[in-house]
């Protein structure tokens, strides 16, 4: 009898933590989830020493340039980069940009996102687009008070898809973005009608049909073409110029 | 004490070779660190006595964890519970040695990783194939198992008088 009320109650129990735990797991795994209070906070928090960092590292890298011009070859990469983000600005009329600096990269392989030292308030708000000098790289994900998570196209989240302009001797054919080949660097495009004529080297922008990201913004040139396994429509594949695996300082378009 | 300095240094060392070492950032390298997890199985012997602290710890380390590197809240503190069982079953029906650790090791790494992917699967947010989850637990296991054998080298260094543990 004794024995049957700790069986009962040891059930009881388990079956309690297994609801807990699928719940966790439902909140932690919907990505496009809204950040509450408490994790905000947390985050915040816990990414106040990597933001302080950042902030005053900009300081003194541009003055450590300009005493020891040709001391660093690694700093100086870095001011390049920096001067061609700021150049970047200059030809982004329509748009405040946000400039801002890699905090840490996920460290789960399934998901392609890095986290930046800008949040709310600098103004970063959701679905934001975000480029480097090489074009668009993702869109914000997540934002926090003084952090934001910026989830790259290379990702291959089936909730996430940019819509794409072919520019073929000036006439625009749309696809979606539908994933990343690792081994040789190309974003995969799908959906193109298999009669439309796209050339190797032609240029390929947002198309902005999905109100995500704005029109025009460059993402890379077609390097390979080919039928899709039905032979019913067209798969393209972007070169991008921009290395996903190598990125210090973006930029955050915000409308104005 | 000792466990808390293992796993907080595991967990810096985690960010810092995910993100500052070059050499490890780009795709995936035969030296991805998955060093807190591994370090788990280190620290069980500490607790022992009182599991229930070791199960807290694993839930606030698995918590910080994913706000400093994945922005999946609950989502490897939740692993990190699972890989604490599974090492207390480890350690309660298995022998515990240097060469025998090596093979504990790729068990958590695999269980993670099939784990991770699992979930991943069922709710259906990346394309996930054998192939890959194959590719990503063979880059992940020569390194952690580097350093839970330096980890279990140093614990049997360590002076009777400051652990009150026993590796065998």
């Amino acid at each position: 009898m004794y024995n049957k009320k700790i069986k009962k109650k040891k059930l009881i129990a388990a079956i309690i933590i297994s609801i807990i735990i699928i719940i966790l797991l439902i909140i932690s795994i919907i990505l496009n989830r809204k950040t509450g209070f408490i994790e905000t906070f947390a985050k915040d928090i816990i990414m106040s020493p990597f933001t302080s960092l950042t902030s005053k590292n900009d300081f003194n890298q541009s003055e450590s340039y300009t005493i020891q011009k040709n001391v660093n070859t690694s700093l100086e990469k870095e001011i390049k980069e920096l001067k061609d983000t700021l150049e970047l600005n200059k030809t982004l009329t329509e748009y405040e940009p946000i400039n801002a600096t890699i905090l840490s990269r996920n460290k789960s392989y399934w998901f392609n996102t890095i986290t930046i030292d800008k949040g709310k308030k600098s103004g970063i708000k959701k679905n934001m687009a975000v480029i480097t000098k090489n074009g668009l790289i993702g869109k914000i994900s997540k934002v926090y008070t003084y952090s934001s998570e910026i989830k790259l196209i290379t990702s291959d989240d089936i909730n996430f898809k940019v819509s794409i302009a072919i520019k073929t001797n000036d006439v625009d054919n749309y696809a979606v973005l539908n994933g990343y080949n690792k081994k040789n660097s190309l974003i995969k495009a799908s959906g193109i009608d298999k009669t439309t004529t796209i050339n190797k080297g032609d240029k390929v922008l947002t198309s902005g049909l999905g109100e995500m990201f704005p029109a025009g913004i460059f993402i890379g040139t077609v390097e390979k073409i080919k039928s899709d396994k039905y032979n019913l429509s067209k798969d393209i594949f972007i070169k991008t110029s921009q290395n996903f695996n190598d990125i210090h300082y973006v930029t955050v378009l915000k409308v104005k | 004490m000792i466990p808390l300095i293992i796993i907080i240094i595991s967990l810096i060392l985690d960010g810092v070779l995910t993100n500052f070492l070059p050499f490890l950032v780009n795709d995936l390298s035969l030296f991805t660190p998955l060093l807190t997890l591994v370090s788990i199985f280190i620290i069980y012997p500490f607790f022992r006595k009182k599991e229930s602290r070791f199960y807290l710890i694993l839930f606030i380390v698995g918590i910080i964890y994913d706000l400093l590197y994945t922005n999946l809240l609950f989502f490897n503190a939740i692993l990190f519970l699972v890989t604490g069982i599974l090492t207390k079953v480890i350690y309660k029906n298995f022998e515990i040695n240097f060469l025998k650790i090596m093979i504990y090791s790729v068990i958590l790494i695999t269980t993670y990783e099939i784990l991770t992917a699992l979930i991943i699967l069922i709710f259906n947010l990346v394309p996930i194939t054998i192939t890959k989850v194959i590719y990503k637990i063979s880059h992940s296991v020569l390194l952690n198992i580097v350093y839970i054998e330096i980890l279990y080298l140093i614990i049997k260094l360590i002076p009777k008088k400051y652990k009150n543990i026993s590796i065998n």
